[in-house]
């Protein structure tokens, strides 16, 4: 996996030599709360909202900075974009989003939360979209044909 | 390249960081992981000694998560992000971040951080569970990821995470971490977060 802040392996197999002994485990004891339902909820559009910004912006090879720049919207604003589905963007900045993508701004406002969508088949699009998982750094030709299909999708709503 | 250190051959070991927990992954847990884990657990629990304390001295303060149920509730939602690092042939470590928590420190309050939700390495890697444990800095390696996944966010380093009893000393001493004291709504574990200047300063060392 590629990152500009990756140390180098001198780093790494220093910090394990130094660490070798030390005990690491993260998680909750058995006695904490439960953190989450042994069921997830029902996500909302505004994940599918989330997920069609950062994988045009990917797809694109821009980093939230870039594309913040190129909208001339604040990066923060990206950033709860992206990662958190309660955020609810300003109107003009999902009209810039709209644009970018190059897909339909009344669907758009549909999947940020904007608008109201009582179309039954546009929302089960809209979450078979979001489950696709986002964990990849670079878009996998799966991926890809995953954004594009849905990006199609929403322009032929037109 | 990533590498994990082999105890047994004492050499580093060429490692694979996965960006997702995958279903070969899961596999090695259920099939590979957990009986050894659960064996030690009942065996406490048959002497009547399964408390944290105990568990966290024999290593299995986690037997009781469920790996697999997490990686299919969490699959595809935004907010989760999922690492498996695999070495020889089998999966060594698996980590869950969380990307919406907010910092808690003073100095970064309400700003973005990735959180670290789960840690936990094979049982054939751990001290005082086996006798002989193979391969050690799954867990460096590890949470090392959930700082860079926050730099590579643009999160500027900022972690969070509570640790479990034994590892607090890593966390405060080795990793720099500031401790924000006890969590009452997680147990009372202790809560660590990372600052950004934290981050650059350990990447950057040198030494510890």
């Amino acid at each position: 996996m590629n990152s500009k802040h990756r140390p180098n392996s001198q780093w790494y197999a220093r910090m394990i030599q130094d660490t070798l002994d030390d005990d690491f485990v993260i998680g909750p004891p058995f006695d904490a709360k439960a953190k989450e339902a042994a069921t997830p909820a029902e996500q909302p559009l505004t994940v599918a909202f989330g997920l069609l910004v950062k994988l045009s912006r990917r797809a694109k090879r821009l980093s939230v900075e870039e594309l913040a720049e190129k909208l001339s919207v604040e990066v923060d604003e990206l950033q709860h974009i992206e990662h958190e589905p309660e955020f609810r963007a300003r109107p003009r900045t999902i009209s810039k989003i709209a644009n970018f993508c190059d897909v339909p701004v009344e669907d758009v406002m549909k999947l940020a939360g904007a608008a109201v969508s009582n179309d039954a088949s546009f929302n089960t699009h809209a979450l078979k979209f979001a489950a696709h998982s986002d964990d990849m750094a670079a878009l996998t030709r799966e991926e890809q044909e995953t954004l594009k299909s849905f990006v199609r999708y929403l322009r032929d709503q037109e | 390249m990533l590498a994990l250190f082999n105890r047994h051959t004492q050499q580093m070991e060429t490692a694979d960081l996965l960006d997702r927990i995958e279903a070969e992954d899961v596999s090695s847990f259920e099939q590979r992981w957990l009986p050894p884990m659960q064996a030690k657990r009942e065996e406490l629990r048959q002497a009547g000694k399964l408390t944290l304390e105990e568990a966290t001295r024999w290593n299995v303060a986690d037997a009781h998560w469920e790996w697999p149920a997490k990686v299919r509730n969490r699959a595809g939602q935004l907010q989760w992000a999922s690492y498996a690092l695999r070495c020889g042939g089998d999966t060594q470590g698996l980590l869950f971040l969380n990307m919406v928590y907010k910092c808690r420190h003073p100095e970064q309050l309400k700003k973005h951080m990735v959180y670290v939700d789960l840690v936990s390495t094979a049982p054939w890697n751990r001290p005082r569970l086996v006798p002989n444990p193979m391969y050690g800095g799954i867990g460096t390696v590890l949470v090392t990821e959930a700082i860079i996944r926050s730099l590579d966010e643009g999160f500027e380093g900022r972690v969070g995470l509570h640790s479990l009893p034994g590892a607090e000393s890593l966390y405060r001493q080795k990793f720099k971490m500031d401790c924000l004291g006890p969590d009452s709504a997680y147990g009372n574990l202790l809560y660590f977060e990372m600052t950004p200047q934290q981050a650059a300063a350990l990447l950057s060392s040198t030494g510890l």
